[in-house]
């Protein structure tokens, strides 16, 4: 089941060299210049700027930025919009990455929403463009538009049959790669990443398509891997549902790993009506926790984790 | 009939793929089978974006295996290591690389924004020739061209004392 789509925009500023080459001075001039246009000419309507990640306290902010996957270095900052549904994260990967979550989880929609910040972005300054590769990044992968659509994904019934890495195959021959929430897809617990990039000579409608047209591919295999695996399974499966939900109620210290393979199995119990619960609430605070709790790991967290899952339960 | 990727250009070549277990036939053009190929060496043949870009490196004549870009000094071992380039002016440097690992055909490529500027436009400034011109002497340090270092440290004087 798809959980969340952002689509991000990449663009680098002409002349500077890409963030990972250029010096500290001339990060900082780019993020200077690139805020104050971005402040006063009021492309992000309410801004919120955000230097230190762990100055974050909003979750949502975190749920939606991925901070997991985009550290927030030295000279970045993040400006996003009060409403958090668009940021602009400055020297990132690359100098400026606008990214947009779609609340209906379109990609069309969440394109649209970077789009707009791009092209008034684009008026005020000069990306590096090449006429022969198109907009120029770090990461040649992405040329020619240097955009990329992910979608947050659960598919537990993939996770569990182990089709995960055939899945991944087979997505790579259609243009996407897949990772586990945790990086690696064989410790993803079902909580996969599904990254869609533009290939050479490919409109951005077709791309769209594209990325639409896989999420649906993954979600379909989901539907059924669940199904077969449930018609043969069903008490097993029951089973181990709510012993994740008495672990999680009742435990006294988790680590992360445990937490994320409970819960995924709760979340599978609640969409399969073993658990009557609401499932998309129930998501919802267990990728804030997910993501939360992934950048402190330390035997406290157990502690505080064991908490939370508690709350959540209850 | 039409390629089933592409959808616009006559399949002239029928590729067997296996999905789930089960051999499907997929009618391609030469360019989707071509890129499934592509795709298809660097998921089975090949381990990875690493190893594969070796291979080609490996096929590039030695003067340009050492090639560095002028502008952030970043070689090819750096780009295979990191998969990252470090400014505008690699793509330029390294596009014959490039070209191949991302299978772009260069010429055919439209982009929907009619751009006013790009790096191919754009004039190198004296220091990025200095650069430019080191980077040769480098080179031909390397294979002990005694004439074109001669030449090269000639064109360096010349350009350090234009104004």
């Amino acid at each position: 089941m798809i959980i969340g789509t952002q689509s991000i925009i990449y663009r680098n500023i002409f002349p500077y060299k890409f963030p990972n080459c250029e010096t500290e001075k001339n990060l900082t001039e780019i993020k200077e210049k690139t805020q104050e246009i971005i402040l006063s000419k009021k492309i992000i309507k309410k801004p919120k700027i955000i230097k230190d990640p762990n100055g974050i306290k909003d979750e949502l902010i975190i749920r939606f930025l991925d901070l997991d996957l985009r550290e927030i270095k030295k000279h970045s900052i993040l400006i996003s919009e009060s409403i958090e549904e668009t940021a602009v994260g400055l020297n990132i990967s690359e100098h400026i990455s606008c990214i947009s979550k779609s609340e209906s989880n379109s990609p069309l929609e969440s394109y649209e929403m970077t789009k707009r910040i791009i092209d008034e972005l684009s008026k005020h300054l000069i990306f590096s463009y090449s006429k022969n590769f198109g907009f120029l990044g770090s990461d040649p992968s992405l040329v020619p538009n240097q955009t990329e659509i992910i979608f947050l994904m659960h598919t537990p019934g993939i996770y569990h049959t182990n089709s995960s890495a055939e899945i991944k195959e087979n997505l790579k021959f259609l243009g996407a790669e897949i990772k586990g929430i945790n990086e690696d897809i064989l410790c993803s617990f079902g909580f996969i990443y599904v990254f869609v990039k533009p290939e050479p000579n490919e409109k951005i409608d077709d791309f769209i398509k594209r990325a639409k047209k896989l999420a649906q591919i993954i979600e379909e295999k989901e539907i059924k891997t669940s199904e077969d695996y449930l018609k043969k399974n069903k008490l097993k499966f029951e089973d181990t549902v709510w012993k994740s939900y008495g672990i999680l109620k009742y435990s006294k210290a988790i680590s992360y790993d445990e937490f994320v393979s409970l819960s995924s199995r709760l979340i599978w119990g609640i969409s399969n009506k073993t658990i009557i619960a609401d499932y998309n609430k129930t998501m919802e605070k267990i990728i804030k926790t997910i993501k939360f709790f992934k950048r402190k790991k330390n035997e406290k967290t157990k502690i505080l984790l064991a908490k939370k899952a508690k709350e959540l339960m209850d | 009939m039409k390629c089933e990727r592409c959808g616009e250009k006559e399949a002239e070549i029928s590729v067997k793929t296996i999905t789930n277990g089960r051999i499907k036939t997929m009618k391609m053009c030469t360019n989707c089978a071509e890129k499934y190929a592509h795709i298809d060496e660097i998921s089975r043949g090949k381990s990875s974006f690493e190893d594969y870009a070796k291979a080609i490196i490996e096929e590039l004549p030695e003067s340009k295996k050492k090639l560095i870009c002028p502008r952030c000094g970043r070689n090819y071992l750096e780009f295979i290591k990191t998969q990252r380039l470090g400014c505008p002016f690699c793509y330029i440097k390294f596009s014959e690389i490039l070209k191949k690992l991302i299978r772009f055909n260069l010429k055919e490529t439209t982009n929907e924004i009619n751009y006013p500027y790009s790096i191919e436009d754009m004039e190198y400034s004296k220091e990025e020739k200095i650069l430019k011109l080191r980077e040769k002497l480098k080179t031909y340090l390397d294979f002990e061209d005694v004439e074109m270092i001669k030449k090269t440290l000639l064109e360096l004087r010349k350009l350090k004392e234009k104004k």
